[in-house]
């Protein structure tokens, strides 16, 4: 009797069978491997990179973590230095010490502001900054010991080529005033200067008073302390309160990064799919005979996924080097950025992250057994005899498309109520998620009448041979499907983020335009300050000056104090600012009329404000209530910005200080003035002249360094376009071997032949390139209007880039037409006797 | 009986003299030349003959087709087409001696499966720049003969094995070649299929000047010889029926 237990040594014919049959079609493995380790290493490399982005903003964290429980401020202004002895004395705090703080230009890295924290080091041990780490006792001594002496962290100090014994030399405040490098430090905050209280105060406070105070207390003191500091009109700040201000805010950069990694997990994950799903289907007519002699269908279904799992380790472990390099790359791209953008701690360049390694490995495996499994089971599902007339797929597709399209069909209806219902970020990812790979699913059945609509036109239009292409790919989606849905989202993704990026970038161009109005900007000195009247009485004496604009910039003075204030007397006549969906001069007359403010929708959009509502200030005589008359664009920070009128702002801030004016020439006068203004600011120690050209230019240099691991990402998606292309275009030719042999021996001709295999490969790159145009602009819209929305609070102009979109299109079509030359050539290079032995 | 057993070189149409093959110390080997599986063959093959290879499986016999019908090359020796060399042509050269003056038939997937029976049979006259309307009205008029009509709009996979042989005779003859090459045609065939699909190569080919060469297992095909050889270590030698 046979035996219902078949012996293992099937399984390893099977096997054998696989690795043979790998040895004869070299390249196809190697596409195989490439293909794993690509989608692999695209999804590590961006993991990774996030991670670093994470550890960078909990590091900052945590730093801010080890100070101090509160503060105390005072809005508009210092702290006086009696409210410390008071605190001590009268309301018997004693872990209390006394910060100045402030920023400084120096003279080598003029283009930066630096934070420079004056501190009295035995107090500030007393709540808890941690001093050890920075030094030792015997340092912060002699730091008291020395005149103007500062220490500075190792990135600081490696960022400005200084050692201990060299000095730094101020440009704002005190131009000139040299501060000499008593040490470097064991801290790794960037952009930070550490200094005594002493030389803080010379700098920073020369009538006296604090930045702040920092405190450590309980809630119990501090609800205590509070009606006593506001009787003196102080505010009490919890420092954890600020801190999860801060992780909010590192919170929309990670997001986009999120975004990022999502689109590269589904775009390896079908990469990962098209590649061994071909690999195994390839091989359907072979199952289906070992199933005819008996194998039974779990035997064939182990060794299909074993050596499934073979390929997959070898492309694991490939992309997995290849993800660290590159990863390693984006890392320092993302640090750079960030460190731009915000001021964080330093980090470790790079670690692996065990998390981002078991994702990757898990999306490498995962995907490419389920590519294997489905094709395994199903050839172990159908009759042997069937699954070995190579033409049953063929007949069979219509009804396999019909389930993809429904399947497609619902996920987009999935995606589309995720979409659209939910406000929050996790559920906004969870239904770009499922849209892309619905998208994705469509793919096949999307295509099969394109390439059948063109088979039929040219068979009407007598190229039999082209018919014979163009039906050829239809007939072959059956394998190359996947490989196309991998192609059409790679082309989306790498349209859908250039429309992104341009979108956003020509917003930002249009809000410099706005925000960077004036011709020239006089920065003013911190210190020594400016007389105010001596100051504009210069101005009227400049040549060709049209009008100016006062600008004060400070922390926003609420009880979070994150996002900025700024407070201008802006002439109508001159200028642009704000950019605002209100008539401009209406604007500036309202906000001059009375305690009104308009707000960033960055703010707007995080606090829930609308115009009418009120937004509270901490005042120095208490807190007080401004109308918000509107919501204006300022893409300078997504922390948010509130603009008042400065004469408003005087009178209830009582803070006469200017930072900026702003200089409009008048036609034709520019060169004039820009002169004029030279001499004028070279009269004053630390005033400079900037072009707001120049500005301009910065801002959009940072925006683009911003996006820059976007645009990596966008060539990682030109990568994964052409594998995918290279790999269907090579499933066609084995697969098509038998009848591209038969149509040679009719007499086609070596140059027909590879004129013909062009265009196939050529049409295929188009019809998904076509596809992926819609996709792309679905992708980019989405990205604009609800991820950026949502975590950022920026709203954009959507840029429809034609140019971007035809060029997706022809560049998948080219690389169609590249990667079919290479299989083509490969057809004629043997005689058509050996095809006609190739089932 | 016996005039089909004529190993002779006669000509039935009388016109050209000259043999339409000529193979001389013709040898093929794959891969290891010490194993040759056609060794130093000579052959003429008239127009007009019906020439059937016969011999063990792996004898050789699909090889010696492909070489005489330009689908592969000899290890050594001459081929030579109404006096013309065809071993030492480029593949252009080739394909468009394949276009004009040959028709094949496989034992199986003959037909290009994402065409339709009509197309199928359209494509020899495309590929040869034959006017599309006067190649489809001839097309039409052969498929009616053999009683295929019907069948034109039919994809490949939609058709029985037999009509799917037939409709390969049809298209190997389409655009009247001078010699129609069959490699087991009737191999996937019961008796009254291959019975057909002979009757129809027959009337097509062998007695109007198109010589016919096939290779077989089968008795049937044997019967419609006109010569007989067999390949037996990779020589021919004639085959007594
Ligand atoms: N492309 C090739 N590569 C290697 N060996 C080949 C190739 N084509 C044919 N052979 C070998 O040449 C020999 C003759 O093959 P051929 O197909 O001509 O035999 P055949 O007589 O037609 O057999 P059958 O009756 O089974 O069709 C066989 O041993 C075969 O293995
Ligand atoms: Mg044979």
């Amino acid at each position: 009797m046979l035996s219902r237990r078949p012996p293992h040594y099937q399984a390893w014919l099977v096997l054998l069978a696989g690795l043979r049959f790998h040895a004869r079609h070299p390249a196809q493995l190697l596409l195989t491997i490439a293909g794993i380790a690509l989608g692999v290493a695209a999804v590590l490399a961006v993991d990774l990179a996030s991670d670093s982005a994470n550890r960078a903003f909990a590091a900052t964290a945590r730093l801010l973590r080890g100070q101090a429980s509160h503060e105390i401020v005072r809005p508009g202004g210092l702290v006086p230095e009696a409210v410390l002895a008071a605190l001590r004395r009268e309301q018997g705090i004693a872990a209390s010490a006394g910060v100045i703080e402030g920023r400084v230009r120096l003279a080598d890295d003029p283009g930066r502001a630096y934070r420079l924290v004056g501190r009295d080091p035995f107090a500030a041990t007393r709540v808890g900054a941690r001093l050890a780490p920075f030094g030792d006792a015997a340092l912060w001594r002699r730091l008291l010991a020395t005149a103007d002496a500062v220490l500075l962290p190792a990135p600081v100090a490696q960022a400005l080529a200084l050692n201990a014994g060299d000095e730094l030399v101020l440009a704002d405040p005190w131009p000139g005033r040299r501060l000499p490098v008593l040490a470097v430090i064991d801290d790794d905050r960037q952009r930070l200067i550490h200094a005594d209280l002493l030389t803080a105060r010379e700098l920073f406070a020369p009538g006296g008073g604090f930045s702040r105070i920092d405190l450590r207390i309980d809630e119990r003191s501090a609800a205590r302390l509070r009606p006593w500091l506001e009787r003196q009109g102080l505010v009490l700040r919890s420092v954890p309160e600020r801190l999860a201000q801060l992780t909010g805010m590192s919170r929309a950069f990670r997001v986009n990064l999120q975004a990022l990694s999502l689109l590269t997990l589904v775009l390896g994950g079908f990469l990962v799919y098209s590649t061994v799903a071909f690999a195994v289907v390839r091989r359907r007519e072979i199952f289906g005979l070992l199933r005819g002699l008996g194998l039974a269908r779990r035997q064939l279904q182990l060794a299909v996924l074993a050596e499934t799992a073979a390929l997959a380790l070898a492309g694991v472990a490939l992309g997995l080097a290849g993800g660290i390099v590159l990863g390693s790359g984006l890392v320092r791209l993302v640090l750079r950025t960030i460190s731009d953008l915000y001021l964080v701690a330093a980090v470790n360049e790079f670690t692996l992250s065990v998390a981002a390694l078991a994702k990757a490995v898990m999306l490498g495996t995962g995907a490419a057994l389920a590519a294997a499994l489905l094709p395994a089971t199903e050839a172990a599902l159908t009759p042997p005899a069937e699954a070995m007339h190579r033409s049953a797929p063929l007949r069979r597709a219509p009804r396999r498309y019909r389930q993809l399209l429904l399947l497609a069909l619902v996920g987009l209806a999935a995606a589309a109520a995720l979409l659209a219902t939910a406000p929050a970020l996790p559920f906004a990812f969870a239904g770009l998620f499922l849209l892309l790979v619905a998208l994705a699913l469509a793919v096949p059945p999307a295509l099969a009448p394109m390439l059948r609509g063109c088979g039929r036109l040219l068979a009407r239009f007598g190229s039999l041979t082209g018919a014979w292409a163009a039906r050829g790919a239809a007939a072959q989606l059956v394998r190359t499907g996947p490989a196309a849905a991998a192609l059409m989202l790679a082309v989306a993704t790498f349209s859908g983020i250039g429309l992104m990026i341009g979108s956003f970038r020509s917003s930002v161009g249009i809000w410099l335009d706005y925000s960077l109005d004036a011709d020239l900007l006089l920065r003013l000195p911190a210190a020594p300050g400016v007389d105010e009247q001596s100051l504009l009485d210069e101005l009227r004496e400049l040549p060709g000056l049209a009008g100016w604009r006062l600008d004060r910039r400070r922390p926003l003075p609420d009880a979070a104090g994150l996002g900025s204030l700024r407070a201008v007397r802006s002439d109508p006549r001159h200028g642009r600012w704000p950019l605002s969906a209100v008539p401009r001069a209406e604007l500036l007359r309202s906000l001059a009329a009375g305690p009104a403010v308009i707000v960033s929708e960055s703010l707007a959009s995080k606090r829930g404000l609308r115009a009418g509502d009120r937004l509270t200030l901490l005042t120095p005589s208490g807190a007080r209530d401004f109308e918000v008359l509107a919501e204006f664009v300022d893409y300078s920070s997504d922390l948010g910005t509130v603009a008042m009128d400065l004469d408003v702002y005087r009178r209830y801030f009582g803070d006469r200080a200017l930072d900026s004016v702003g200089l409009f020439a008048r036609p034709g006068s520019e060169q004039q003035l820009a002169r004029a203004a030279a001499e004028l600011a070279a009269r004053h120690r630390g005033m400079r002249v900037i072009s707001t050209d120049f500005l301009r230019d910065i801002s959009l240099a940072v925006f683009d360094r911003t996006f820059t691991i976007t645009e990596v990402l966008r060539l990682i998606a030109g990568l994964v376009a052409v594998i995918a292309i290279v790999n269907a275009l090579q499933a066609q030719r084995l697969d098509s071997a038998r009848e591209t042999a038969v149509m040679r021996a009719l007499g086609l001709a070596p140059g027909q032949l590879l004129r013909l295999s062009l265009f196939q490969s050529g049409l295929l790159g188009a019809c998904s390139g076509l596809l992926a145009v819609p996709v792309g602009l679905l992708l980019a819209w989405l990205l604009i209007a609800i991820v950026n929305r949502l975590a950022f609070g920026w709203s954009m102009g959507f840029a429809v880039d034609v140019g971007l979109l035809v060029d997706s299109v022809l560049l998948a079509a080219l690389a169609g037409l590249l990667a079919g030359w290479w299989p083509a050539r490969q057809a004629l290079r043997w005689p058509p006797a050996r095809g006609l032995r190739e089932f | 009986m016996a005039d089909k057993l004529n190993n002779g070189a006669e000509s039935p149409d009388g016109g050209d003299d000259r043999p339409d093959f000529r193979l001389s110390g013709v040898s093929k080997h794959y891969g290891n030349p010490e194993r040759p599986v056609l060794r130093d063959l000579n052959l003429d093959i008239a127009a007009g003959e019906r020439l059937v290879i016969i011999g063990r499986s792996g004898s050789g016999k699909s090889t010696l087709l492909n070489l005489l019908g330009a689908l592969d090359r000899p290890s050594a020796g001459e081929i030579r087409y109404r006096g013309q060399r065809l071993d030492t042509l480029d593949e252009s050269r080739l394909a468009a001696f394949r276009r004009r003056e040959i028709g094949f038939v496989f034992q199986a997937f003959n037909l290009v499966p994402t065409l339709t029976v009509l197309e199928n049979l359209l494509l020899p006259a495309e590929l040869n720049g034959l006017p599309r309307r006067t190649a489809a009205a001839r097309c039409q008029r052969l498929l009616a003969e053999a009683g295929l009509a019907e069948l034109a709009a039919r994809y490949p996979d939609e058709l029985a094995g037999g009509e799917q042989q037939r409709v390969a005779v049809l298209r190997a003859v389409v655009h009247e070649p001078s010699v129609v090459i069959a490699d087991e045609p009737t191999g996937n065939l019961d008796l009254d299929n291959a019975r057909r699909t002979l009757d129809l190569l027959q009337a097509h080919s062998g007695d109007r000047g198109r010589s016919l060469v096939m290779a077989t297992h089968s008795r049937q095909v044997i019967g419609r010889a006109t010569r007989l050889l067999e390949i037996r270590d990779g020589r021919l030698v004639p085959a007594p029926c």
